[in-house]
């Protein structure tokens, strides 16, 4: 039973399957950084000062310094001398701004958050005066004040609730689709009649089949949870984490097991399988009982739900250990 | 073309007896239950990051659990946090919700005194403004953005209907006062409905991809499927040697169309349907050029691929690497012009009914279009006895160039056409520098683009290792790279490319491609080895000498 599984670990490394799934999870994990600021600039462009420097020309009510008549801002606006134009008419101390900015969804995303920020600053001078009371907060770390960039939260969510769920659901659809090829190639080349002949039994044949991949995914966890924590990204449960994600494979691993046995058939099965995959991906990264939700609050120091956890990977593992008995992979 | 059919129907065939019966049924049924799972997550909405933080207070806020040891504290309007990115998220979150409360405070004990200040955004064409008869209308916001917008308008009508009158008599005003007729003053509202407009200046929403980009995945999710049983398909023709039969009746070219045909007619389709669904009725031409890379680098992948395994993981990549080249450039559409190479950018600023210039699309079509066509190409050379059974992947690559690139003409097209492939890795290779520290990022990445220039001119120099051929090769990369910078699109990243200079990278390029094909008797790897040392030591000396 281990010749099969040495077997197939050695043809793993040597047909550098290894190497391309390391490469994938490394390249998520890596542009993950570069992915979160982009995110964070289309919801958000404020976050990390991104106010750049627009030019506006003010009209009626002069609250900075740019102030012009109508006409002139109007011309400066499209000359391109100015990237906005406010018009400011004061209705009983409520100032009604009209802010024009180009039709241009680059330029006006720019344009529109320096603006968002002046008349912010605008509105807090005006409640002063009139006795409006600002939210006065401050925030202090190790006894000093510091500023905290908003987006902060967006970023830390989409970590540990959305990349981390990702890489334990990816590692399990990898695992998953090992098993398929693996049991569908020894069918349809049929060297499985050669793997009969010899002493070993259908029953062992199955085990090996599904032993490989949680070998191979277990390490791929290791090594992304590694990967991660070298990453400056705090994993403050691996082990849970690691219990958990490594759980998911083997519902995975079952699941593609008994599709591989059943149709005997890479592409239906294969078929078949990321559909399934692919329908059940937005519940996985988007609720609070999601296994791989799970996998990520783990990480985050967050609680769970332990009760759940325990069923699921109880579960999981039973049916890993059932299903060589359920689908035998003997009959031509 | 008669030959492309009869595949095309044949492979038809297949599916269907394969597909045909139980199988065809559980496919539909899992369909069905994928579509219900993802309606549901749609409807139940997301909680997963319920009592992810913890504090001190009690907040109502599903986000927040108390605990006595918390993230974030709050005593006497000063929050106290670590310096752990889990308490700085924290915090955000809290003050996000403080400031949220309060408004609701000010709002309820001062009326519409509570925001001084009223905003209404216009967009406007600047050049536009002239003629007085354009009747410029506003956007309307999406409803679920606009949603927080009218509930806190709604809120302040009930205290006071004053508001709705004062701002129409604001708008009346601001017509009147001007003399000179202008389009903008068309833009004021003149009905009490669309005052409603007019919002405190922290609800200025600031135009957002996110919801269009999901409409992108629309174009091209089906086509992954369709993809998927193509090469499926394919790889089974070609293990049980199905292909090698059929090649000695049919020509190579006929055949791979053929058998592509029906999922390439089929992926089009359902992109022309989110087309009609949308309204938008030509944007299905721009996810061609995304589904022809995504099908011709699964041909190409199939047919270097030994095994289902190894198969399964390179698709698995290659799929990858084209989604991200596709999207993740729309995701920066907003700050990066850069980000116009990619169709998918294009295709979410004609959605939305932006005009295009037709110099970023000749561009981004001719850049997916040219790697789709050279897989396609080298797919097809692939398709062989020798490179289809055994041998590593850069011998078959190296046994590739050597069909394809029969001449030293050739050499320079394929050289000149390849910058294509240079220049998305190079990209690849921006996003990857990107994690290392910032004093890192210039010599990896310089050491990155010297890796990819010699070895994707090694591979065409390897078809023949002579001088000719290197010097072909060398200056069809020049001229790729010059008509690049002529595009003008590596403006920003010219010191990482050295596009500045004329002389010096013609004069490096021949160099390097010399060394190639001189060293290539002593071993690939050496010869490779010696020119990306040559050229990452020129970079950097150029980067650190004259820019």
């Amino acid at each position: 039973m281990f010749e099969i599984v040495k077997k197939d670990m050695k043809l793993m490394f040597r047909e550098r399957t290894f190497v391309s799934v390391v490469f994938l999870i490394v390249f998520v994990a890596g542009i993950s950084s570069v992915v979160t600021f982009g995110l964070i600039m289309l919801y958000n462009p404020d976050y990390l000062g991104f106010y750049g420097t627009s030019k506006v020309a003010v009209v009626g009510e002069c609250f900075i310094e740019s102030c012009y008549d109508k006409k002139t801002a109007m011309e400066l606006f499209k000359s391109g001398k100015v990237d906005a134009v406010l018009i400011v008419s004061d209705v009983d101390g409520i100032k009604y701004v009209d802010v024009i900015v180009p039709d241009d969804e680059i330029k006006a995303a720019q344009v529109l958050s320096y603006v968002k920020k002046l008349l912010t600053e605008y509105e807090e001078k005006l409640r002063n005066v009139y006795g409006v009371p600002n939210l006065e907060l401050k925030v202090y770390s190790g006894g000093r004040e510091i500023e905290i960039p908003s987006g902060s939260s967006t970023v830390f969510k989409f970590i540990y609730l959305i990349l981390i769920p990702l890489l334990s659901i990816t590692t399990a659809v990898v695992a998953a689709g090992m098993t398929i090829d693996s049991v569908c190639e020894e069918i349809q080349s049929r060297s499985i009649e050669v793997l009969l002949s010899t002493p070993l039994t259908p029953f062992k044949i199955s085990v090996s089949k599904v032993a490989t991949p949680m070998i191979f995914s277990s390490l791929l966890t290791a090594l992304w949870l590694l990967l991660l924590a070298l990453n400056k990204v705090d994993v403050a449960n691996p082990v849970l984490a690691f219990i958990i994600s490594v759980s998911i494979t083997a519902f995975f691993v079952s699941l593609g097991y008994l599709m591989a046995a059943k149709f005997r058939d890479r592409e239906r099965a294969q078929l078949l399988f990321s559909i399934l995959a692919a329908g059940s991906l937005p519940l996985m990264v988007t609720k609070y009982a999601s296994p791989a939700v799970m996998v990520g609050r783990a990480a985050a120091g967050a609680e769970i739900d332990l009760t759940t956890a325990a069923v699921f990977s109880a579960a999981s593992f039973a049916l890993l250990a059932f299903s060589p008995f359920i689908a035998k992979i003997d009959e031509i | 073309m008669n030959s492309v059919l009869k595949v095309a129907k044949f492979e038809i065939k297949k599916s269907r007896k394969r597909y045909g019966g139980g199988s065809l049924l559980l496919i539909i049924l899992a369909v069905a239950i994928s579509a219900s799972l993802g309606y549901a997550s749609i409807i139940t909405g997301i909680d997963s990051d319920r009592g992810i933080y913890t504090t001190n207070v009690k907040v109502d806020l599903e986000t927040f659990t108390s605990s006595s040891s918390p993230d974030v504290a709050l005593f006497d309007s000063k929050l106290f946090v670590e310096r752990s990115d889990r308490s700085l998220a924290a915090a955000d979150e809290l003050l996000k919700y403080l400031k949220e409360e309060h408004r609701k405070r000010v709002e309820k004990e001062f009326g519409e005194m509570a925001h001084p200040v009223r905003v209404s955004v216009v967009y406007l064409e600047p050049s536009g403004i002239t003629p007085p008869e354009r009747v410029v209308e506003e956007k309307e916001k999406p409803p679920e953005t606009g949603g927080k917008v009218s509930e806190s308008v709604g809120n302040k009508s009930s205290s006071g209907s004053a508001l709705k009158t004062t701002t129409a008599v604001a708008a009346t005003t601001a017509v009147k006062t001007t003399t000179t007729p202008m389009a903008v003053e068309e833009t004021k509202p003149t009905t009490p409905e669309s005052n409603a407009t007019y919002v405190p200046p922290e609800d200025i929403k600031t135009p957002s991809l996110v919801d269009r980009m999901v409409l992108a995945f629309l174009f091209v999710i089906p086509s992954y499927f369709t993809v998927q049983v193509f090469s499926s398909s394919l790889l089974e023709d070609k293990l049980l040697r199905r292909l090698e039969v059929l090649l000695s009746a049919i020509d190579r070219s006929d055949l791979i169309f053929g058998k592509m045909l029906p999922y390439l007619l089929l992926s089009l389709l359902s992109a022309i349907a989110v087309s009609i669904y949308l309204n938008s009725f030509l944007a299905f031409l721009f996810a061609i050029p995304v589904v022809l890379l995504l099908f011709s680098a699964q041909t190409f992948v199939v047919m270097i691929s030994r095994s289902y395994r190894e198969a399964t993981f390179l698709l698995l990549v290659v799929s990858l690497l084209i989604t991200i080249y596709a999207f993740i450039p729309a995701v920066f559409s907003t700050a990066i012009p850069l980000s116009k190479i990619s169709p998918i950018t294009l295709l979410l600023a004609y959605i939305q009914g932006e005009e295009l210039a037709v110099s970023d699309l000749a561009l981004s079509f001719a850049h997916y279009l040219i790697m789709a066509f050279m897989l396609f190409y080298f797919g097809m050379k692939a398709l062989n006895p020798d490179i289809s059974h055994g041998k590593e992947i850069f011998q078959k690559l190296i046994e590739i160039s050597r069909l394809s690139v029969t001449s030293n003409y050739a050499a320079f097209i394929f050289a000149f056409l390849s910058i294509s492939f240079a220049f998305m890795a190079e990209l690849f290779a921006i996003l990857a520098v990107f994690i290392l520290p910032q004093q890192l990022m210039i010599p990896a990445l310089l050491t990155c683009v010297a890796v990819v220039e010699e070895f994707i001119k090694g591979i065409i120099i390897f078809s023949s290792p002579t001088l000719s051929r290197g010097i072909f090769t060398a200056i069809g990369f020049f001229l790729g790279e010059k008509i690049l910078i002529l595009f003008n699109v590596l403006h920003e990243y010219s010191i990482a490319f050295l596009g500045q200079f004329l002389a010096l990278p013609l004069i490096l390029h021949i160099a390097t491609a010399i060394t190639i094909a001189l060293m290539a008797k002593k071993g690939y790897a050496k010869a490779l080895g010696l020119a990306i040392a040559l050229h990452a030591v020129y970079d950097y000396a150029v980067v650190m000498l004259l820019v």
